[in-house]
This record gives structure tokens, sequence and C-alpha cells, in this order.
């Protein structure tokens, strides 16, 4: 049973039973969706401290019973369908939209192996060659939900919000997969567990070797593109309220509209977490989570442990994502296109140069912070130099008097 | 059905019934991909017969009804059609009431135009601007409330003055508001001028230009962010605003953006014109003897409302009714602004064009019935009903037709 690999300590590749792998989904997708619609009251309350207000508060003690009366409200609701509506379709695209979304956590390195009971136990559903690229999948695939459910409504509003999807989702897949790219080219694997390993240890004995020091512009190129596609403020265009009243969702109501908003931060939690193992270690923290190489523990309780870090930091990625999303205005199409195709994506195409000419010269780690800024400066000036500035800064208010003759 | 459509372009209503508006109104706007290559407005869906609704009613009833024909700028109608009625009826009201009545106005002004800052943040998806400027709103519905007794329909004027008076703790208080209001304006200023997201999703986006504005007939800050330089306050001044000094805000942008700077730019006009209001304020009587009966005559009030001019015309004929009322909200000038603003424009900028003319539709909505003098009731086009009315102009010896070319107002300074 104890089949290990231990060619790295900290991966412990052990496979599941099918039996241990059910639990693990079951356990897993409950956690999830615990953790999702929490995540839904947490956002509230970042807004309101945020937009100094006071924000759910009556609903149990502090709110904390507002995600079980949404989902209760959500249910109750009548799930109407329109009369117009291409009904196969129309029923397809909610699940559509969240079956990605959950299948994509099965691939997230969250706890690594833990014993019980004198049987290794991995705390990952599948662990897969190309997880990186199943990632990448995945996010895809959940945008055809969105076009298949807003095509379905038939309703001019809806097939806008889903074309501006399909759109969006286009110019923002390329320079997060250039950015993923860039970061299998470090790490040397797809494998999200060897990438994780790769960040392991420390310098000087306090800094660790996460990737975001290293890395830090390919860092921000993904947290921009992981907002994208996550649909979020401020390029939350395809569901643009003002604009196309409710987008792709429009037409949808009781648990249909519930799933799309489910998947929406069931994305936002996947995407997190995949940004917290590419940039920030996966679980590694400083050796207390029994996460060292050298000293990797198997006990149930660090494995516990590890996956606290795995969410504590996929929380902190959230928590900068909600704080973007209430200090920007939403973004304009042109806007955002021009963002992808002008600024993301020529810097993540000379990021992955960059980060190959240092690894063709075998240069230290410190040469990759070298390229990164090398490369953010040679996209500011090329920006500058093309002409693509910003309105800018306009100081001075225009008080003309007038006299009265 | 899209999906149906062989032609490119698409059509997409907006409204009457859509998130972007407040109010009922429809927006019809054709697309090619997300670009606008037509809109068209059409109004009427909100008409509620207050003009008809005055002449059945005394004076003072009317005074009460016309006060809500805006829930934003009550006290600016309130105050349009008292200043005409008491034109006709030669009532001079005392120095203090014209104060009080400036007062109001301002601190209206002021609470219209933080109520548009949030209504313009949350149109282009910027919500923490909109709780911001709304709580900062409730320190000027406060002293609204402080001074008049309610929040939203102050029912302070009357025919011959105001009914309430203003003691000096009120005007302490209200000293107060003003440094609070004044240094949020300050920072709002500044978030206007340094955000560079801001900047770039309201710059160049519905454009307005100078002689479209002129020629379209646009007032209030959709004018004055054109740099035309049109303000009913110093043009032609009401109440005390005589006796204050203060400027014109104007901008050059002739896009929302421009709008934006303009109403902040305003705020703190408005600050400054209070603070003067409350150090200058005469002593005396707030009120003269009204008569019930208004005798024969007719009036027509200018009042710069926060969204523009407001015009208010009132005929009496000796009874305790007005035989005929007619208002003309400032959206009705500036809604035909807007179909040429969103000519061109991103489909995105839709709701912050349409909610940067500050549009009061409910206001707007008038219905015209065409009685004709040689008798019966038909219906006229629009040309029909123009000629009809130059040429009824002109046998009374009246030539409009020539004025743009004759006669430009507001040129940019």
């Amino acid at each position: 049973m104890n089949r290990i690999v231990f060619d790295n300590p900290l991966l412990l590749a052990a496979a599941n039973g099918p039996l241990a792998t059910l639990l693990l989904i079951v356990g897993l997708i409950i956690v999830m969706l615990t953790v999702v619609s929490y995540l839904i009251l947490f956002e509230r309350w970042i807004a309101a401290q945020i937009q100094d207000r006071v924000g759910p508060n009556r609903a149990g003690p502090f709110g904390l019973l507002q995600p079980v009366a949404d989902i209760v409200k959500l249910f109750i609701k009548e799930d109407f369908t329109p009369s117009h509506v291409d009904r196969k379709l129309y029923w397809l695209g909610p699940i559509w939209v969240i079956a990605p979304a959950i299948i994509g956590m099965a691939v997230l390195p969250i706890g690594g192996t833990v014993v019980v009971a004198g049987h290794a136990f991995r705390l990952q559903v599948a662990s897969i060659d190309v997880a990186a690229l199943f990632l990448l999948m995945t996010g895809s695939m959940g945008v055809y939900g969105l076009v298949v459910g807003g095509w379905a409504s038939d309703t001019k509003y809806s097939v806008l919000g889903a074309l501006r999807s399909a759109s969006q989702l286009i110019s923002y897949e390329v320079p997060a997969g250039l950015v993923v790219v860039s970061i299998v080219l470090v790490a040397g694997s797809l494998r999200l567990e060897t990438i994780a390993a790769h960040q392991a240890g420390l310098w000087w004995g306090w800094l660790p070797h996460w990737l975001i020091f290293t890395q830090p512009l390919a860092f921000l190129i993904f947290i921009v593109c992981i907002l994208a596609e996550c649909n979020r403020l401020p390029f939350d265009l395809p569901e643009a309220e003002q604009e196309l009243i409710g987008g792709f969702h429009t037409e949808y109501s009781s648990m249909k509209f519930g799933l799309f908003f489910l998947a929406e931060f069931t994305n936002a939690v996947v995407a997190s977490l995949l940004t917290a193992v590419l940039f920030l270690g996966g679980f590694g923290f400083w050796g207390l989570a029994g996460d060292q190489p050298a000293g990797v523990q198997t006990q149930w309780y660090f494995g516990l442990a590890r996956v606290a870090v795995s969410f504590g930091k996929a929380g902190l990625i959230i928590l900068l994502m909600m704080q973007i999303r209430w200090t920007l205005p939403r973004f304009r199409f042109d806007q955002l296109a021009k963002l992808a195709w002008q600024v993301l994506v020529p810097a993540s195409l000379l990021l992955v140069f960059a980060n190959g000419i240092v690894l063709w010269l075998h240069a230290p780690p410190w040469a990759y912070l070298l390229g990164n800024v090398a490369v953010a400066l040679l996209v500011a000036v090329g920006a500058w130099l093309l002409g693509g500035r910003v309105t800018g800064r306009q100081r001075t208010l225009v008080l003309a008097e007038r006299s009265h003759a | 059905m899209v999906s149906k459509s062989r032609s490119e372009n698409v059509q997409i209503p907006i409204g009457p019934q859509h998130p972007a508006l407040k109010e009922p109104e429809s927006f019809l706007i054709t697309l090619q991909g997300e670009r606008i290559t037509k809109s068209g407005v059409r109004l009427g869906y909100n008409h509620r017969g207050i003009e008809k609704a005055c002449e059945q009613r005394t004076y003072i009833q009317a005074m009460y009804l016309i006060e809500r024909v805006c829930g934003i700028c009550s006290h600016s109608h309130s105050t349009a059609f008292v200043q005409a009625v008491e034109e006709v009826a030669g009532l001079q009201i005392p120095r203090r009431a014209s104060y009080i009545r400036t007062l109001i106005g301002e601190l209206e002004r002021v609470h219209s135009h933080l109520l548009w800052l949030g209504v313009a943040g949350h149109e282009i998806g910027f919500d923490t601007l909109l709780m911001y400027t709304w709580r900062d709103r409730e320190v000027v519905m406060d002293l609204l409330a402080l001074l008049t007794g309610n929040r939203v329909n102050y029912g302070i004027n009357t025919f011959g003055g105001v009914r309430r008076d203003v003691d000096a703790a009120q005007m302490e208080q209200v000293l107060k508001g003003v440094d609070i209001l004044e240094e949020r304006t300050k920072y709002y200023i500044t978030v206007a001028t340094d955000e560079v997201t801001l900047i770039n999703r309201l710059s160049n986006v519905g454009k307005l230009a100078h002689d479209d504005a002129v020629r379209l007939g646009a007032v209030g800050p959709t004018a004055r962010a054109a740099g035309v330089a049109r303000d009913i306050r110093k043009d032609d001044p009401y109440a005390a605003y005589a006796d204050l000094d203060f400027n014109v805000v104007t901008a050059t942008q002739a896009d929302v953006y421009g709008r934006t700077l303009v109403r902040v730019g305003e705020l703190l006009e408005s600050c400054k014109m209070i603070r003067q209001i409350i150090k200058n304020m005469p002593d005396g009587p707030v009120t003269v003897k009204a008569p019930r009966k208004v005798q024969a005559g007719e009036a027509f009030s200018r009042y710069e409302a926060p969204r523009g001019e407001d015009v208010h015309y009132v005929r009496g004929n000796g009874s305790d009714k007005p035989e005929r009322v007619k208002v003309r909200a400032p959206t009705m000038a500036n809604v035909q602004a807007v179909a040429h603003m969103l000519q061109d424009g991103y489909l995105a900028d839709v709701p912050i064009v349409i909610a940067a003319i500050d549009p009061c539709f409910s206001c707007t909505d008038r219905l015209i019935g065409v009685a004709r003098e040689s008798g019966g009731r038909g219906i006229m086009t629009w040309e029909q009903a123009r000629q009809a009315g130059i040429e009824w102009h002109r046998a009374r010896g009246i030539d409009f037709t020539r004025l743009n070319e004759t006669f430009r107002c507001g040129e940019p300074r």
C-alpha cells in the first residue's frame, strides 16, 4: 500500500485508492463550496469596510448565517425558464460553468501527503503531469458555459455579454499562458507539486525561494489576468450591470443563477490557489507546517496545517482581488483589449525570453529578478515611445470668471 | 431575435426599464459591435399631468404640488413657481426671505451634485465613490432637515417669503456642516484630477462641443462643461444672488470628465456662497402678506437649478387659481443633446453619458396637445409645429428665426 515515491520527499506522490479518492473528492467539494459561500459574505464585509458601511449583520451572529440565508433564498425562488430560450443549452449553461471550476480543484496540491494508520494518503485528488496546462484548460472551458448560456438565453444583453466574455478570455488567456510558460521554464516541470517544491528553501535563512521574489513582473501580469478570467471588477464587462443588465445571466433565476454566481467565486478560489502554488511556494511556510524537503512531516496535523497555509495564501490573493474591485472603476472594452494586447502580451512574451536567457546562462536566481525589472522597464519605455500615454493628470480646475457688464 | 437578424447592426433598448436608468425613459441604441451608430430618445413614460392639475388648484395648493415635480431639485421648482406668482401679484419679498431661499437653494445644489457624483461613480462600476459621496450627502440632508424640517421636500417657500425663519444656532450648525462638506469636496477634486483610471474612463466620452451645446440648447453643467458660461444666477440674478460673490464654473473638456469637473467645482462655489449668505444675513421679517386671489397677468421665471435652467410660466386671471402653468425642467433642454453625445461612442459609455446630464425624466415629461386656431384637434409634425410657432410670432412682429446667427451667448473666456 505504501507506494511512496521518494525522489522528492516533498511530493511523496502516493497514489490513493478509489475509496480514498472518492472521500477526498466529496470532502474537497464540501470544503470548497463552504469556503466559496463564506467568501461571498467576506467580500460583502470587505466592501462594507472599504466603503465605510456596516455590512451584513442581520442573519445570525455577525451575519455569519448570511450564506445559508442566501442559498435558501436562491433555492426557494421560482426557477423560471423563459419561453424563447433553447431549453437544452439553457440548462447546460450553468452546469458547463460550474463543472470546470470544480474539476480544476482536483489537480491543486494543497496539503502534500499524510500517513494515517499506516496508510499514505495524498491530499490531492489527481496528481497529473500537465496540471498547469490542465488548469488553463478548465479556465477556458468555463467560458464556454457563459457563451452557451448567453446564446441560449436569446436576449441581446445576454448574447453581448457572452461575446464580451469570449473576447475577454481570448485576450487574457494569452498573457496568462505565457506567464505560466515562463514559470514552467524556471521550475522545469508542468507538474504543480514540482513547481511548489522548486520554491522550497530559504535565502539567508529567512527569505523563502518563492517565485514572487524573483519574478515580480510575472506575478503582476498573472494577477491582472486572473482578475479578467474570473470576470471580476475592474474587468467584469460580461455582466456589467449598468450596460447589459446582468450580461449572460440576465435570463437566469433561482439556483441556475446561483450556479453562475458560485462558479465565479469558485474560479476565484482556484485561480488564487494556483497563484499561491506558482508564486508563493504552495504550502511552504518556513518549515513550520512540516513542509521543508529535508524534513517533510507526514503526521495528519501537519497535513491540515499545510492545507491551512494553502488556503491562507489564496485568501491573501483574494483579499487583494477584493481590494482592487472596490477601489477601481470598470474598464471600458477598448481599454481592456488595449491593456491585454499592447502591454500584457508583449511583456509576458519578453518575460519568456528573459527567463530563457537566464536559464541558458545558468545564472543565479537574482538574474531572474534583473530580467523581470529589465522587461518592465522595456515595456514602460516602449509604451511611452509608441504614444500609448494615458490622458494623465489634470491638476488645474478651470474656474472661469464671467464679468457681468 | 439576434440569431435570425441578417444585418450587422444590433438594436439594444436601454429602457424604459433598465438598471442604468433611475426613471423610465427609452433610449434605442443601434450598435455595430460595441460602437453606437444611431440612437434615439423617446420621452413620455412618466407623464403626471402636474401642469393641468395646477390649474384646478388654488395657488397655495399648486405650490405644494409644484414642489413635487422633482424629488431632488424640489426647492428649484417651488422657487421658480413662487417667483412667477409673486411677479404677477406684484409682491416684493423681504430681503431676509430671499437670503433664506438662496441658502436652501445652494444647500440643495450641494446635495444634488453630491448625489450626481455618486450616481456617476455607480454607472462606471465605481461603487465606492457612490458610498462615499452619499455618506457625505447625509451632512447636507441633515442641515436641510434642521432648517426646514424635511430632507427632501422642504416646503420653505410661500407667496411673499418663506415659512420658517433661521436662528443663530442653526446658522452655526450650517457653517460647521459646510466646513465638513468643503473638506470632502476638496478630496473629491483630488480624486477627479489625480485618479488616472477615472480620467481615462470619462475623458472623450459623450463629447458635446461648444457650438453644439449652444445649438442644441444645453443648459446647466452640461453647457458649462462645453465652455458655455451660461448661469441664470449671473445672467439674470434672482433671490439674493446679485449680492453674492461667486464664479461661474466652466470647463473646456466638453465631455463627461468636464461635466464632473464643473460639478465638483460648483460644490466649492456653493460652500463659498453659503458662508456669504450666513455672514450677510439681513434682519427683518421673513414674509409679507400675500393675497389669496392673484390679479390677471402672466410671468416667466427662470431659476438655475442644479441641473440647469428651470423655467416656469404662470398666467393668472384674477381668481385664486392659475389659468395656465408651464414647467420646463432642465432635463428637457439637455435630453436632446444626449443623442448627439452618444453618436460613435461605445455601448459601455451609454449609462455614464445619459447620467452625465443628471437626468430627471419624471420632471421632464410633458404632453402637448395641438388645438388649431381654425378649431379642432389634430396631429402636427415637429416641422409643422415649428413653422406654426414662427408664423404666430411673426404676425405679432417678433422674429426669432435668425437668433443663433445674430446673437451668440455664453462665449468661452
